[in-house]
């Protein structure tokens, strides 16, 4: 029993670090929450553009803001930008998805470490108090 | 007693201190708050755009407007608003269109939709979190009140039929296996028969040829090479045939043993069905018309022709299309089978007799897998050998 006090100050100096990893993971995981968030408002506003520039006339004048000044830009190459930045969003999304899932299932098992340092810990002091 | 041995209580604070179920609830409320505040924001949009709208539309009823204009933050000076039926719309991520005002409303307007869309959302996942809302604060006072959940294992009746009709299952199954071998079997059999019919029927539409076509030997030569070819390329087809439902009979198997969905047991049911009306019909009452042989010839010819468009069929069907397509064949092809396998001579007997009574006295396993030992094995070495001995003849 005499290895038992160290035995549990490992153990709790295991369970700090494993709290802090997990820690770190979930607010990893709340700021991909938070990019996904903007791409998938970004994304909405593309398409909407998309519907619109669809909805023009071939011979109708298209200006892109660049900085403070409106540059005249072809129809079909303002298409042809919005679907390009539509389908980096859609890939970009799906990036987001995996890193997410990824990052969910380290979430997971550093939970379960941390979880089974606790029952560890506890029972090591049960047996002490009994002793 | 029994019950308390069946049965645990436990106090639903234990489960969910009301405390928690407090917090639980309190966030619910935050979000829902969230919600309402999105909400608010959307709906103040909704209503600039409609003013908008209402703008472009008064705009071009003028030429020209006296406005004052804003110079910077501070000051105003006044002008005039001229060429009022000019729009540069933002479509969004900087992209400007130059639209009429007309135009302008119309994407005002379908911008509006949008935000309506976006606003009934909204309203849908805040009825959503209320109900959550209520649940927690239900679950937090039931909490507090001191109810106690009883949890007790449930004994189904109904699970000691579960391994019943499971058995019966299997046994649904079992039947359906059977059934299966005998159409299969069955089928073998009629190609057999068809194509000795078909054989015998060629020699003697082969002297009809002669007959007709009389003195004229290079005609006649001429129609007994075509029909030698002819012969030898049903024949392949016919063998081909086979190989192809042979082989579909070894996938069609599979999901049997695998799959035992409705539909699989619906296959079956047909499947008996079928089987159980042929059964029905007498086979005495079988009509016979005289002249056999020129019928026998047409319906070698249906067959075969039938045959191929199987082969199509069956290629491209999938397992449980497959075995519908045969009982469909075999349906389709049943009263002619039944003529010839009357009528057919001594010789083919062994066949033709088996057949009749698994139609008669179903299920039994034993001789269908007897059957089907035969019918494969005859396949594999009928064709080949008796159009060898065709020529033999020849």
């Amino acid at each position: 029993m005499a290895s038992s006090p160290a035995a549990v100050k490992e153990l709790q100096r295991d369970l700090e670090n494993q709290a802090n990893a997990l820690s770190k993971i979930q607010k990893d995981i709340a700021k991909n929450h938070q990019v996904r968030k903007q791409y998938t408002i970004q994304l909405g506003e593309n398409e909407l553009v998309l519907k619109e520039l669809e909805l023009l006339n071939e011979n109708s004048n298209v200006y892109k803001l660049i900085g403070p000044v409106l540059v005249k830009q072809d129809l079909a190459e303002a298409n042809a930008n919005v679907r390009k930045r539509i389908e980096y969003i859609s890939a970009e999304l799906k990036r987001l998805d995996g890193t997410l899932q990824d990052l969910e299932d380290k979430q997971n098992s550093k939970k379960e470490s941390v979880l089974k340092l606790q029952q560890r810990i506890h029972s090591l002091q049960a047996g002490k108090s009994k002793s | 007693m029994g019950a308390v041995a069946r049965g645990t209580i436990t106090s639903l604070e234990t489960l969910f201190p009301p405390v928690e179920a407090q917090m639980a609830a309190r966030r619910v409320e935050e979000a829902i708050a969230d919600r309402r505040n999105e909400l608010r924001l959307v709906q103040g949009f909704v209503s600039d755009n409609s003013s908008l709208i209402n703008l472009a539309r008064t705009l071009p009823e003028e030429l020209s407007h006296d406005v004052m204009v804003p110079f910077g933050s501070a000051a105003f000076f006044p002008g005039r608003l001229i060429h009022t039926n000019e729009f540069l719309v933002l479509l969004g991520e900087g992209y400007y269109a130059e639209r009429t005002a007309k135009q302008t409303v119309e994407i005002l307007q379908r911008r509006g939709k949008a935000l309506e869309r976006q606003v009934e959302s909204l309203k849908a996942t805040m009825v959503d979190l209320e109900a959550e809302a209520k649940f927690f604060d239900s679950t937090a006072a039931e909490a507090a009140e001191g109810l106690v959940e009883i949890r007790e294992e449930y004994v189904e009746e109904s699970e000691k039929k579960v391994p019943g009709s499971d058995s019966l299952d299997s046994k649904r199954d079992d039947m359906q296996m059977p059934d299966e071998d005998e159409e299969y079997a069955r089928i073998m059999a009629r190609l057999d028969e068809l194509e000795k019919e078909e054989l015998e029927d060629g020699s003697t539409s082969d002297d009809d040829n002669d007959e007709t076509v009389a003195g004229d030997e290079v005609e006649d030569g001429e129609t007994g090479d075509e029909d030698e070819d002819a012969e030898s390329s049903y024949s392949f087809c016919t063998s081909d045939l086979k190989h192809e439902i042979l082989e579909i009979k070894h996938k069609s198997e599979h999901p049997v043993q695998k799959v035992r969905g409705q539909g699989q047991e619906m296959i079956g049911s047909i499947v008996s069905k079928q089987v159980g009306g042929i059964t029905e019909q007498p086979l005495t009452d079988l009509p016979f018309s005289g002249d056999s042989k020129m019928q026998f010839l047409d319906v070698a010819h249906s067959f075969s022709n039938s045959g191929q468009s199987i082969s199509k069929e069956v290629s491209r069907s999938s397992s449980s299309d497959a075995k519908f397509s045969f009982s469909k064949i075999e349906d389709s092809s049943n009263s002619t089978s039944r003529q010839i396998s009357d009528r057919v001579s001594s010789g083919h007997k062994a066949f033709t007799g088996s057949i009749i009574e698994h139609d008669l006295g179903l299920p039994p396993i034993q001789s269908a897998k007897s059957n089907l030992g035969q019918a494969p094995v005859s396949s594999s070495w009928k064709p080949v050998s008796r159009f060898k001995m065709q020529r033999g003849n020849r």
